[in-house]
């Protein structure tokens, strides 16, 4: 239900498990998917997110919630004191502790800010992943992405061959 | 052996309930020991597969070692040899399950846009490598809708004759694009030296952004030196490529070592968003025609780009924020963005108009060949609202008295950065009358250079001029750099501590902050003698609220950060 608290609006979430999450609207905004729903008036009660479970649900409104820009009544007294630069520095680091999660639950974020159409949290978590395809060799890879060598070794070579430049 | 077997018993008992254990005989068991050994050996237990192959071969092996201790192939054993195979290719092919991490690929199950981002953020042959990750992988890459081809990476380090290299290169670009043939291609990039041999392909690439609806495309054909000079073999961009299409969908344009000479009447690039010239020939007149109808340019840089001539672009360009032009050979610039949010100029200081850029918030300008006095009332009428200034200065040394009063205000500056480089010592406390003309202004930064050497003051107590006071009130925080203790900046630096009464962080550093290759560092010695000064001439100056940062020379920065933080103030 969006109710009104202390002047802030609160959208309901809600996960394909049954659980409910009240999160002001400003932070529920910062999901580029919602804030259409809003906009468009079909959120009067509350919104379903499926493919979504609970966990990766709370996750998710934890991110939306730090980064919520911090304007407003609330976020003055931080945003005079601290610089914005410091600021940003900050959020780094928090950024770099919220990811650090098993391969799984990453995925699951990935899916997660694409359905919801979050870019901060898109960058963040697919950014591992292009760090270790990047960096790591074929093996490291496939461990990486739990998935295996279906190919038989002549196969293999045809394709090294096709595009032989990038595998030297 | 003994303590292994049981699990796998055990194992095969909860997964397959049509094995049961009396049916593995003690000669089975040898070989689920070989077997298991090998599984150790090659880390399945660590989470790496074994390939496929290999496990074909160890079934051969399991085969033959049944065979060679005399078993008859009774039909229960061969069964048996053949159930066992299968648990194992079972137990192999799902891996040792990890029960909080299932093991499907969960990345290639992303929705095809997110693997889109993803893919195209990857340099393009880490994107290819992928091909060879498993089948399902094999074309996966190639939703990586940004091609970006550079000469260094194409063709590694190599160090190939020009020709060849030039040959690899057009020959991976060709194959890449074939494979993309039909298919949308975001972004093209090419990043190679130009010569002769490439002209026809850079032609036939071109029609492939064409046909494959590009809306980005980069030409870099600079030499990675300077070109020398008289060098004018450029490439002629296709314009009659260009179809009606194209042209509207385009949206950055980036052209290095082109030749641009859009045809009679071109009326511009209706959607481009940015345009990256340098060192790109183009007809003055040309040029602002062709701005002038750019009307949804957002990003705008030219350089290098020798139009010899004035850069008046009459359209409105309402969403214009960052413009940037260097090294032009003009005479004369004039724009019309009314959102123009930063401007960055390099060059011989010729009329700026600007004056419908009432937004304009932050200026970069290197502005030579003029008095300092001089380019700031130019540029105090120019640049009316900007609150973050970089000014370089390779001018001509002020002249002005210590007090000349500037008429012109930068009233909403707050940032200042100057950076002055000048043969020798000028009357550095002059400079206190530019900063009063920016009365608001809360951090400065100043970047000496001296290529030369400068006197300090020397150690007996030297007296220093005074300016009347006048204060500083929001001024929170002085850097500077290249700090030699020169008796201009011994007076310009108290003068500024005294009138800055909100001061919270002055730093002092005596490197300097741009230096010139194989100019060596001072010592030790003079960089102590330096400090002694500074603190000399601040000590009773520099409020308790006021940070002092004394900085060594780079070398031994990172030590003094971990060391030396007793940050040394005075009261």
């Amino acid at each position: 239900m969006a109710t009104r608290e202390a002047g802030k609006k609160m959208i309901m979430l809600k996960s394909p498990d049954g659980m409910e999450f009240e999160v002001e609207e400003a932070v529920a905004m910062e999901s580029q998917t919602i804030r259409k729903m809003i906009e468009d008036d079909c959120a009067d009660t509350a919104i379903l997110i499926p493919n979504i479970n609970s966990k990766i649900l709370s996750r998710v409104i934890e991110y939306c919630n730090k980064h919520v820009p911090t304007t407003g009544a609330t976020g003055a007294a931080a945003s005079d004191t601290v610089a914005p630069a410091a600021l940003a520095e900050d959020l780094k680091i928090w950024d770099a502790e919220f990811i650090k999660v098993n391969r799984a639950t990453r995925f699951n974020l990935i899916q997660a800010a694409s359905y919801l159409n979050i870019k901060g949290l898109l960058d963040l978590t697919s950014q591992t992943t292009i760090d270790t395809i990047s960096d790591n060799s074929l093996e490291e890879i496939r461990s990486f992405l739990s998935t295996k060598n279906d190919y038989l070794p002549e196969e293999e070579q045809t394709i090294r061959r096709e595009n032989q430049w990038a595998f030297q | 052996m003994g303590n292994f077997v049981p699990g796998i018993v055990s194992r095969v008992d909860h997964c397959h309930p049509r094995i049961s254990s009396h049916q593995i005989e003690p000669l089975t068991i040898l070989a689920f020991r070989a077997i298991s050994e090998h599984i150790r050996r090659c880390k399945v237990f660590d989470r790496k597969l074994i390939a496929n192959g290999r496990f074909q071969l160890l079934s051969i092996l399991l085969c033959g070692v049944i065979h060679a201790k005399g078993i008859t192939w009774e039909d229960r054993c061969k069964l048996c040899c053949i159930l066992i195979c299968g648990v194992i290719s079972d137990y192999i092919h799902h891996g040792p399950i990890d029960a909080k991490e299932s093991a499907i690929d969960l990345l290639g199950d992303l929705p095809e846009d997110v693997l889109c981002t993803i893919f195209s953020k990857l340099p393009l042959e880490e994107a290819v490598r992928t091909s060879a990750v498993s089948r399902k992988w094999r074309y996966l890459w190639m939703l990586c809708s940004k091609l970006s081809f550079d000469g260094n990476t194409v063709c590694g380090k190599n160090n190939y004759e020009k020709r060849m290299y030039t040959l690899m290169f057009t020959r991976i670009v060709d194959r890449v694009l074939e494979q993309y043939r039909g298919k949308l291609v975001e972004e093209l990039a090419i990043k190679i030296e130009l010569n002769w041999m490439l002209v026809e392909h850079l032609d036939n690439w071109v029609r492939f952004a064409v046909s494959s609806r590009t809306k980005a495309l980069v030409f870099d054909l600079a030499r990675e030196q300077r070109q020398p000079p008289g060098c004018h073999d450029r490439y002629k961009f296709p314009f009659e490529l260009l179809d009606e299409d194209s042209i509207c969908r385009l949206q950055k344009l980036h052209l290095s070592f082109v030749d641009f000479q859009p045809p009679m009447h071109f009326s511009g690039f209706p959607n481009l968003r940015k345009l990256d010239l340098s060192i790109v020939s183009v007809n003055g007149k040309d040029i602002q025609h062709m701005l002038s109808n750019c009307c949804n340019l957002e990003w705008l840089s030219i350089v290098r780009c020798h139009l010899n001539g004035e850069l008046e672009v009459n359209g409105p360009l309402p969403h214009l924020l960052y413009l940037k032009i260097a090294s032009c050979r003009l005479t004369n610039i004039a724009f019309h963005a009314v959102n123009l949010a930063t401007f960055e100029y390099r060059g011989l200081a010729v009329p700026i108009d600007l004056s419908k850029s009432s937004e304009l918030k932050c200026a970069n300008i290197w502005y030579y060949g003029d008095t300092l006095e001089h380019t700031i009332t130019v540029l105090a009428n120019v640049l009316i609202n900007v609150q973050h200034l970089t000014l370089d200065t390779a001018c001509e040394p002020p002249k002005i008295p210590c007090l000349m009063h500037y008429r012109c205000k930068f009233s909403q500056m707050t940032y200042l950065q100057l950076r002055l480089v000048y043969m020798e010592e000028f009357n550095i406390l002059s400079l206190v009358s530019f900063v009063r003309s920016a009365p608001f202004i809360k951090k400065l930064e100043l970047d000496f250079r001296f290529p030369s050497y400068v006197h300090s003051v020397q150690e007996s107590d030297e007296p220093i001029r005074k300016l009347p006071e006048r204060l500083f009130n929001n001024l929170k925080s002085l850097y500077i750099t290249g700090f030699k203790a020169c008796i201009g900046q011994v007076e310009f630096l108290s003068h500024m501590v005294e009138n800055s009464p909100a001061l919270e962080i002055l730093s002092i550093d005596h490197s300097d902050k741009y230096p010139l290759e194989g100019h060596e560092q001072d010592t030790k010695m003079v960089v102590d003698a330096v400090h002694r000064i500074a603190r000399r001439y601040l000590e009773g100056k520099i409020s308790s609220k006021c940070t002092l940062i004394l900085l060594q020379a780079r070398s031994c920065r990172a030590e003094l950060l971990l060391l030396d933080l007793r940050l040394f103030s005075i009261i």
